[in-house]
Formats: C-alpha cells, structure tokens, sequence
C-alpha cells in the first residue's frame, strides 16, 4: 500500500472520510463547532464507514449534551460559547448597522408617539361634556337686596349676590384685613356695581364656602363684616369674594366669565 | 414515584420548574429568628389576594356610570347574595392594606431594611405604595358617594395648582370641565386594570430581588457568612415548609381581627367608609367636613398645614402644599442613600437613630390623628411642627447616622 496516495471524501458539512498511508482503513474527520475529532473507522468498506461516522458523530453530540448537562456553572456555558466562532470584525459593517439602529429607533419612537396621540386626546372633554359647558342665565329682577342665589354652571355653584348698600360701604374698610384689596372691574368685583358674580368653590381645595351675610361676631372672626367662611379649612372671604390674610385659600374666590343684558345674567359670556 | 419524576422531569426539561420551586421555596434560606414585624409581608400577599378575588366579584355588578355607580353598590349591598361581604371585605382590605404597609414599611427603616444591597427591594416597595395610594384613591371615587366626589375634588384640584399647566392638566384628568362620569369611568378602567396590573408586576420585581440580596433580620446579621456542608446558611432556615408554615398562626389571627372588623364594624365608625359615602355625589353640596379615609390622614395633615406660600418665586400656599405633600412621599425612595450607618438594625445604631424614630413615628400618628379633625388654629401649628418633625429624621439622616455611635453587631443570630 506503501506510495499510495492519502485522499479526502468530504460527506458534508464538518464531516469528512480519508484515508492514511500506511493503514488500509478509512479514517473519520469530525468537526463540531471548531472541535475537531478524529479515529480510524476500521473498515476498507466505504459506505459503511459513511454509515459508522454518522453514528460516531451522533454519539458525540449526545455525550457533549451530557457533559454538559451535568455542568450547570457559568463558566462552562461562557465556554460553550465562545467555540461558536464570531463573524469577523471586518466583515460587519457597523455604519450600516448604526445607521439601521438609528433608523429604526426614530420610527419606533415617532409610531409610538402618533399612537399616544389618539389615546391620550380620548382622555379631553368630549363634544357632550363641552356642550354642557355652555352659558346659562338668571333673570336678576327676582332677587332682594341682601339675598344670594344659587345658579349651576358648568356643575359649579355660582353664587350671585345682591348687595346691600350698606355691605357695598363697608368694603372698603375690609382693605386692610383681605389679601388683594383692588376690586377689580365694578364695587363688588363684577362688571356691575350692585351684583357679585363669584364661583362657589373655595380656592384652597373646592369645598363650598357658606354665605354669612350677617354683620355680628362669629366663632372665625370677632369683627365680622358679612362674607363667606369655607367651614373645611376655616378660609374667609368677604362679600366681594375677596380673601381675607392668612387663609388657606391662596386667592379671591374666582369671578365667572360673565355679562349683563338690562336684568338678565349671562353666566359664561364675558 | 417514577411516573411522577418522569412527568416532572419532561416538564422540567421545558420549564424549570422544579429548579425554580427549589430556588424560591425549599431551598431558599432565610433567617432563622425573626419577630412578628416579619410577618406583615406575608400578609400583604393575603390581603393583595382578597382584593383581586373581592374586587373581580364586585365588578360583575357594578355599573361605572355616573347615573348608575351609586345605585349599582347599593344593589351590590342589598340585593346581590352576599354582596354586602364582597363589598366590606374589599372596602376593610383596603384598611388592612395600609395598615399592614405601613408596619412593613417601618420594619423596614426599624432594621434597615433598605440598606445595601437591598436598595431595589425598597425602591419597589415605596413604588408599591405609592400605586397603593393611588388604587385605595381611584377606588373610593367609583362608589360615588358624597365623600367620594368631594375628596376627589380636593386631590384632582391638586394638580390644578400646578402653576401654568395645572388648569388644562386637571380638565384632562377629569375628562370634564368638572369632576363628572367621564371622570368615574376612566378611574373605573385605571382601578380594575391598569394600577392592579403594575402592583403585580413591582410585587413581583420585589420579591425576586429579596430572593436574590437575601431577607434581613432584626440584629442586621449577615447569615450569608456561615454556611453549612449543603451551603445552607447556619443561621438561615428553607423558606418552605419553615416559613410558610410559622405564617399559617398570623394569618389565622389576622382573619379573626380583619372579619371581626368586616363582620361588626364595616365602616370603622366613620373611618374606613365615611359616613356622607352613603348619601349619593351631589356637586352643588360640599359636606360640612372633608376628612380623608384614616390611612391618607397623615398625608392630608402634611397638605393642609402648608398655609403660606412663596410669593416672589409665584408659588402659592396650595401649590406649595402639594410639593411638601408629594415630598413627604418621595423622600421615602431616597432613604437607602441617606443612611450612611455601618450597621443595619436600629439594636445597634447609636442614641439618634432611636430618636429620630420615635420622633417620625410620633409625628406619623399625630398628623394622622390631626388630618381626620377639622382645622383650627392650634391644630393647623402642631401639624406644621409635626410636619417638620416627619422630615427632620430624614433630612438629618446622613449627619446622625455617620457619626453617631454605634454597637458591634455579632457574628451569628
């Protein structure tokens, strides 16, 4: 056998026969994942050394699946890895691939940003609520000197007085003791100089303060000039709505967009 | 046997479940002396899971609409077999919830529990209360009672007074130009869904963190450091059956307190389902009195004791509330970084730690009692001092925790 030339049958991927000078067998070449193995197959039958290399192979995926079945620590694992070889650095063509990653950020986030759009303008008052928001009115003839009326708008009580002459006297005189003495627009704080226009809701936290017209010392305050006293956390405000100093409220009870047509109210046109 | 194993083992093969249960459960060590503060995590899970079962329950029934929510409860009350009990169980698992946070939460600043490594699983937690807040919030809206629709006013009018922004934020909040039923559904939609559904998933961040940095003690030992042959910490025990069975007495006892309660006084006088809740929202009539449900009171207190503002930046009184509010709450998350003590457990932390809890905890309790009176001017001053005292600890912390003096901590529990 001696001069005989040594000669390689490649089976497939990774799996190869060849034969060595001075033995008369076929010989196995293995490749798993750059782990190579290599015996004789002690056979000069080509097909049934075809027929053992397959079984060879198999046998050494099983017991590498053992092996490594058996190794549950880390570094076995990592090692594992590593043997799958790595696409070469320079075949990657990392400008590309950020460019591709840049893009794709962009149109994620804008997708995303488009669909919040529709979702979170869901959450704005709807055609209904707005139109239950629209303007009410009160005929002002029915209401006495000294008395309050209640009028809902928009769900919010507002409360609409008709001042006395001698509450719209005294006003000035409260300048010292509220928070923002100017009345602004009319005496009492509206557009017209007998009736106040204030929303029922206290400026510290929406409770409703209650109406004490009364000139007489109250539990809150000795020197009591009428006003409203929100009974939730003690704020004080006087007919005009304006905040009395040192409160909890932080501003004057809040004026509805407003307007006068001869003795009817308009609440919500100015 | 075998046929078992071998059904575990294919499951196995595709789910580790065996591995998991080990990881978790059987195997997992934890502490083997601890006090009844350790408990209340346990409890939680409980009281968690009486809320889902309660609330899916009391779903079925409910109608989320403005016209139909409060009537729809009172049917749940008086016409559904049983309804009265789903309904007190989730309103009282409320209660218990708080309740049982809370004394986690102490625990946890008690014996450090924040400290490192365990800065996620705290993190988590102040996370999960404050979802916990906002679910017991959104949910005692959905009764639509008058307490219901007024304290929602006053939170909702909260971020109002956030300047520039504030007025269109609340109007897109409320869905409304008022707290109205568009308000109620979506909070309806946020209590079912969205908040249970985040509160699941931080419990569970919670706990696999805790099972990765390892449950603390009340002596701040660190059990990691002897272990026996099987690596079984000496001084730790497996979570199951040790564990789970030493809870089985505490959550006995805790049903006897909790159906006590859901079984003879549902509405905790006053405090757990305030009385105007029984009388249907009506927006045109403020009761006489706002008080929060018990467990919000300290907080409340915080809020309202900010009577002044700070005019030459524009911020106002109630803007300024809402911050020191909201910083009460925050300041928690940042514990884990102003503790610079070398031991954990206040056993062996130095003479200031001890006061400055006792100062946080007696301040707690006296907002909490101040935030369910109405206002006056003595109470107003002593929940600003209060609240002052509430933050000094924290504020404070990283000076007395780093030089104070402190105990050795021994080796072994």
């Amino acid at each position: 056998m001696q001069g005989k030339k040594a000669k390689h049958i490649h089976i497939s991927e990774g799996m190869s026969l060849y034969t060595r000078d001075r033995s008369p067998f076929y010989w196995g070449y293995i490749n798993i994942d750059g782990e190579v193995f290599k015996k004789s197959l002690k056979t000069d039958d080509k097909d049934e050394a075809i027929k053992l290399l397959t079984l060879w192979k198999d046998e050494i995926l099983v017991e590498g699946k053992k092996v490594l079945a058996q190794k549950i620590n880390v570094s076995a694992k990592k090692t594992l890895i590593s043997n799958t070889k790595p696409i070469p650095k320079e075949k990657v063509n990392t400008t590309r691939r950020k460019a591709l990653q840049i893009t794709s950020s962009v149109v994620g986030a804008v997708t995303v940003a488009g669909f919040a759009v529709p979702f979170l303008s869901a959450w704005q008052p709807s055609e209904r609520a707005k139109a239950l928001g629209a303007s009410v009115k009160y005929d002002l003839s029915k209401l006495e000197p000294g008395a309050m009326a209640v009028v809902e708008w928009r769900r919010t009580p507002i409360f609409i007085v008709h001042q006395t002459s001698e509450a719209i006297k005294n006003l000035p005189s409260l300048n010292q003791k509220v928070a923002n003495p100017a009345l602004e627009e009319g005496v009492s704080r509206t557009t017209n100089d007998k009736f106040s226009v204030v929303k029922g809701v206290c400026t510290h936290l929406s409770c409703a303060p209650k109406y004490h017209p009364e000139i007489e010392p109250k539990a809150w305050d000795e020197d009591w000039k009428g006003g409203f006293f929100c009974p939730c956390h003690g704020s004080k405000f006087d007919l005009a709505g304006r905040v009395y100093k040192n409160v909890p409220a932080p501003t004057n009870l809040e004026v509805p967009p407003h307007s006068f047509e001869g003795d009817t109210l308009i609440i919500g046109e100015a | 046997m075998a046929s078992k194993n071998s059904l575990m083992s294919w499951i196995d093969r595709r789910l580790p479940v065996t591995e998991n249960l080990e990881r978790h459960l059987t195997k997992h060590p934890v502490p083997s002396k601890v006090n009844f503060f350790y408990l209340f995590g346990a409890l939680l899970m409980v009281v968690f899971m009486i809320q889902v079962i309660t609330g899916i329950w009391l779903m079925m029934f409910y109608t989320n609409t403005e016209e139909g929510a409060f009537a729809s409860v009172e049917y749940i009350m008086r016409d559904v077999e049983y309804g009265w009990l789903m309904r007190y169980m989730h309103s009282t698992g409320a209660s218990a919830f708080f309740f049982l946070m809370y004394f986690h939460m102490f625990r946890g600043l008690l014996y450090g529990s924040y400290q490192k490594p365990k800065e996620l699983v705290w993190l988590f937690g102040c996370f999960l209360l404050f979802l916990l807040m906002a679910e017991g919030f959104l949910g005692y809206v959905l009764p639509w009672g008058q307490m219901s629709y007024w304290a929602a006013n006053v939170i909702l009018s909260l971020f109002g007074a956030i300047p520039f922004i504030g007025e269109s934020l609340q109007v897109w909040i409320q869905g409304d130009y008022v707290l109205s039923g568009a308000t109620l559904s979506r909070f309806f939609a946020l209590h079912v869904v969205v908040v249970p559904l985040l509160m699941i998933a931080l419990v569970v961040f919670h706990i696999f963190a805790l099972h990765e940095v390892g449950a603390g003690n009340p002596e701040g030992v660190d059990i990691e450091k002897y272990r026996d042959k099987t690596g079984m910490p000496l001084d730790g025990k497996p979570f199951h059956p040790y564990k789970t069975f030493g809870a089985l007495p505490a959550i006995g006892i805790f049903f006897i307190v909790f159906f006590a309660i859901v079984y003879y006084a549902p509405t905790g006088g006053g405090y757990f389902i305030e009385k105007p809740n029984f009388e249907e929202a009506n927006f045109l009539k403020t009761p006489e009195h706002i008080a929060p449900v018990w467990y919000y009171a300290p907080f409340y207190s915080i809020l309202r004791a900010v009577t002044f503002g700070i005019p030459f930046l524009g911020i106002t009184s109630k803007f300024l509330g809402f911050i020191i509010f909201a910083a009460s709450i925050a300041i928690l998350f940042i514990v884990p970084w102003l503790d610079r003590s070398k031991v954990q457990s206040i056993r062996y932390k130095g003479i200031f730690s001890k006061i400055a809890m006792i100062m946080f905890a007696t301040s707690f309790i006296t907002l909490g009692y101040l935030g369910t009176k109405p206002v006056n001017e003595i109470r107003t001053l002593i929940a600003q001092i209060c609240t002052i005292f509430y933050f000094l600890p924290f504020i404070l912390m990283p000076i007395y925790t780093k030089y104070e003096k402190t105990l050795e901590v021994p080796d072994r529990l």
